[in-house]
């Protein structure tokens, strides 16, 4: 009994007394002291934190084998064995951790709207503030370096790219109808609204294995996850109206909204260039569901659906004839994903999308009825193999079901239709061999059932810093892309369109002070589709036989800092691109490219009375367009082209939440800028082909919205 | 036999006994060193001195709060530059994911994860994203515990820091700022080591109010 206490005696007061002192440095790889790392013996409160010079000190009455860790943020954890019996004295070297939030991020080629990635440079709050935008995501990116201002357009046109070369993703899943149906002479915009996304990706080349058909360009909408509060909303605006209302639950919300559209107005107050015999007319209706599952898993439900409506007479250049182009459709999106994790290192996103367009086009005495379905489902994994390598794959199935009629004079029906199941498989890993310097090697693969082809595509991509807030990046790959409904309607024996992108991006600066990033690009298109007219002006003799290249210079600058409360960027693009493709006779710079476009947007914020005010300028040189009675193919250019927008937006309250007075006015200075010539169809006794002048369809608008929310 | 094992049992009780008692004892220690510290790199060192006890105390969840918010105090002192108040926060952002993965139901841990947010707002292109996911951690929190004024001393203070533009201002504040007031008057904590921080910094900021 005795020994055992004795035995009890000696074992508290060795715990109490006996003091070992464990001092030493902590240092980087290069020799840097580290101040605040903490230096402890595991599972013991003992240790202490490195001062200014890296040298810390401590003592510990723990005895015999035990781990002395160093943990710091950035750097490795340290840790080693050490014996207990003496005074001990270690230097301690620390491993910068390659996953630092610091690092470097791939960036050539992407522009972001978001606000925390380092390769963002907007935020998403820039769409709405942007004048010449008028609340259209498209609308906005085109205020990017890259992008044509084309206004008689409205679609994303980027580096020498047509319109479909560009795809939009929604949370991964295609979106196979960004904007509204593109009729002759008269823009379009966007389909989406920018309140359902929190971040915007816009790369304009050298996307990465993810993303497939699409030529030269993808737009990455990713949209919002639960909704904050609950919230009724009610816009009027001169273009018409709408309601929302939202709900929120501890895990799950859901918003609704209805509205409607019209143009009516606009047609009788100002003076259109347009002939309109029914302005635009839709009405649209969207439901958002957002659910958080217990293992932290999101699911995720959108839908929406839009009836537009419109008529209008062009001028045919035939003796004062005029034709009616028509147009009325019912379109469908809905988009369902889930994603979770299924351990700390691999997270997984499941989702399927579905596009139905039910269309009516009347041109002239003809009618074009057409239904598309577009089903795409989608898997992808993300699983961290290490710190400093990612694998991220995925596999995709996109069907695809075409059907048309033509009919002719209201007479004799002609029907083409086609499917098309594209299977897609991509993977891609991300490297870091050190927090400098990045590596994104990747491949896709993808078969289209239609034309029965498959096709090979790498990518590659790096990024390295050459200073605290500087980088460099670089991006090259190959992109394909299935030839356009109006082609494989027709003929289904063709090969997917083929591109080549080389891209060096410099970027310097950061987005909530100063950004300066300049790019330089060259890209070559292969396989493009070329045609003739036949009968009923169908395309015939289709191959692909067509080919191009598109080199150029971007450059982007916004500066938040030097003036306060000031911000603004400015945009320029330079290019030099031509193609043969369509019915082109040779390689010919294509009716919607301007050499140089240049681009300032500006808000200013008026703290006295709740206003921001703002302004968009955009210029570019004139664009390329076809004289028949010329001898030379698409060699006359129309005159420069340019536009100054102005807004301001007024903020004032309803109970807690805050309302928007918002107005702007686009073309203030009312230049009547021919946009381009469209060549009539059939030339005058004297064998001349007259040029109709396409304008925009409102030479001044302005818009007036009151946006209140309770 | 059975005495040396009776005994045994005995000793790993008292020693338990001590540590536990220990435990408290070294929390109020630092606690009480951490309200009298005006230094951030001291307050740095005692973060550390708090990561160390949660690294040995691993059932229990005041360590490793204290831990977070030593490093966010330390953002308060010497005039700290934005580039090291974002690296203290994203130490305190990385104790504070753990806290809320094996303690889903504490409302002083998304209390403080609202704090961090705000904190993370160093200049207006951060206000966005950040009053709003402070926003949803305060949610979160008052949901947890209605009776916690820092619920409404940071709802109000978020308020109060959001622009006019975006539904914000010292107006708009005042009922949250208020309602604080009162209720840090009047709260009780359970036990002396549970939170106890917000009064002095909402009583500031209901005075720019008047």
């Amino acid at each position: 009994m005795k020994t055992i206490f004795t035995m009890f005696l000696i074992i508290t007061t060795t715990l109490s007394f006996s003091q070992i002192t464990i001092s030493g440095k902590v240092t980087s790889v290069n020799g840097k002291p580290i101040p605040g790392v903490n230096i402890f013996i595991e599972n013991t409160y003992d240790g202490a934190s490195s001062n200014d010079e890296g040298f810390f000190k401590f003592s510990t009455s723990e005895t015999g084998v035990k781990n002395l860790k160093a943990s710091f943020i950035g750097y490795k954890m340290y840790q080693k064995e050490v014996e207990l019996s003496k005074n001990i004295e270690v230097q301690i070297q620390l491993k910068e951790s390659v996953n630092t939030l610091d690092a470097v991020t791939i960036t050539a080629g992407s522009f972001e709207a978001a606000d925390e990635s380092r390769a963002s440079i907007m935020k998403p709050l820039d769409i709405y503030t942007t004048p010449s935008a008028n609340g259209d995501i498209m609308a906005a990116m085109r205020t990017m370096p890259g992008t044509q201002s084309a206004a008689d357009d409205g679609r994303l046109l980027v580096r020498g790219g047509d319109w479909y070369e560009t795809k939009t993703y929604i949370d991964g899943l295609v979106a196979s109808k960004p904007y509204y149906s593109k009729t002759p002479d008269v823009a379009t915009r966007g389909r989406f609204a920018p309140s359902l996304f929190n971040g915007v990706m816009f790369s304009s080349g050298g996307y990465s294995a993810e993303y497939g058909q699409a030529l030269s360009s993808v737009l990455v909408l990713n949209s919002n996850d639960l909704a904050e509060t609950d919230v009724t909303g009610i816009s009027l605006m001169t273009i018409g109206g709408e309601a929302n209302k939202t709900k929120r639950w501890v895990n799950s919300s859901l918003s609704l909204s209805g509205g409607y559209t019209t143009l009516k107005g606009y047609d009788k107050v100002f003076n259109s260039s347009i002939d309109w015999q029914k302005p635009v007319e839709a009405i649209k209706g969207t439901a958002v569901f957002r659910h958080k599952t217990k293992s932290n898993g999101m699911f995720k439900a959108y839908a929406t659906t839009d009836y537009r409506d419109l008529a209008y007479n062009v001028p045919t250049g035939q003796n004062n004839l005029l034709m009616l182009i028509s147009n009325r459709g019912i379109t469908g999106y809905s988009n369902l994903s889930y994603r979770d994790c299924f351990s700390e290192k691999s997270c997984y996103k499941i989702g399927m999308s579905t596009t139905s367009q039910n269309n009516r086009t009347g041109l002239g005495e003809d009618d074009i009825k057409t239904h598309e379905i577009i089903i795409e489902t989608r898997l992808s994994v993300v699983y961290d193999v290490s710190e400093a390598v990612k694998i991220n794959w995925g596999a995709i199935e996109t069907f695809n079901r075409y059907n048309e009629d033509f009919i002719e004079n209201k007479g004799e029906t002609y029907s083409m239709d086609f499917n098309d199941h594209l299977i897609g498989a991509f993977i891609e890993s991300e490297i870091r061999f050190s927090k400098n310097l990045a590596i994104r090697p990747g491949i896709r693969s993808e078969h289209s059932s239609v034309i029965n082809k498959t096709n090979l595509a790498p990518r590659f991509a790096l990024a390295l810093k050459t200073g605290k807030n500087s980088q460099l990046s670089g991006a090259s790959g190959i992109y394909y892309q299935t030839p356009q409904a109006d082609y494989l309607k027709l003929n289904t024996n063709l090969d997917f369109e083929k591109a080549v992108h080389y891209i060096l991006s410099y970027q310097f600066g950061e987005v909530s002070t100063r950004l300066f990033r300049a790019e330089a690009y060259y890209k070559t298109y292969n396989n493009l589709i070329t045609w003739q007219y036949g009968e009923f002006t169908l395309p015939k003799n289709l191959q692909n036989d067509g080919s191009g290249y598109a080199g150029g210079i971007d450059i982007f600058w916004r500066d938040q800092k030097s003036i306060k409360g000031f911000d603004y960027w400015v945009t320029y693009s330079y290019i030099d691109t031509k193609r043969k493709y369509k019915n082109y006779p040779e390689q010919a710079t294509p009716y919607f490219i301007s050499d140089h476009t240049f681009s300032f947007v500006g808000k200013y914020w008026l703290n006295k009375i709740n206003t921001q005010v703002g302004m968009s300028y955009t210029a570019a040189s004139g664009r390329p367009y076809n004289n028949p009675n010329s001898t030379k193919f698409n060699s006359e250019r129309t005159k420069m082209f340019s536009d100054l927008s102005l807004n301001f937006s007024h903020i004032f309250y309803i109970g807690n939440q805050y309302s928007v007075l918002y107005c702007s006015v686009n073309n203030v200075l009312g230049h009547d800028n021919v946009l381009s010539y469209r060549p009539s169809g059939v030339a005058d006794t004297q064998g001349n082909y007259s040029l109709i002048p396409v304008k925009r369809d409102l030479k001044r608008m302005m818009f007036v919205g009151l946006f209140l929310s309770f | 036999m059975k005495k040396i094992i009776a005994l045994t049992i005995l000793f790993a009780a008292f020693t338990s006994t001590v540590f536990s008692s220990n435990y408290e004892e070294v929390m109020k220690t630092n606690i009480d060193k951490m309200l009298s510290l005006t230094s951030s790199t001291e307050l740095i060192a005692l973060a550390n001195q708090f990561e160390r006890i949660a690294n040995t105390e691993k059932t229990e969840w005041l360590p490793g709060y204290y831990s977070a918010y030593c490093f966010v105090r330390s953002t308060f002192f010497d005039e700290m530059k934005n580039d090291e108040k974002h690296q203290q926060l994203d130490k305190a952002q990385k104790i504070i994911d753990q806290l809320v993965k094996s303690n889903k139901k504490e409302s002083e841990v998304f209390a403080l994860q609202a704090l961090v947010y705000q904190l993370r707002i160093t200049d207006m292109s951060k206000g966005y994203k950040y009053s709003k996911l402070a926003t949803e951690a305060i949610g979160v929190a008052k949901k947890l515990n209605p009776e916690n004024p820092r619920v409404y001393y940071l709802r109000g203070s978020n308020t109060f820091h959001t622009p006019k533009m975006f539904g914000g201002g010292a107006e708009k504040a005042k009922p949250d700022l208020e309602k604080a007031s009162k209720m840090f008057e009047t709260y009780k904590a359970e036990n002396e080591l549970l939170p106890s921080w917000g009064s002095l910094h909402n009583n500031q900021l209901l005075s720019k109010c008047k």
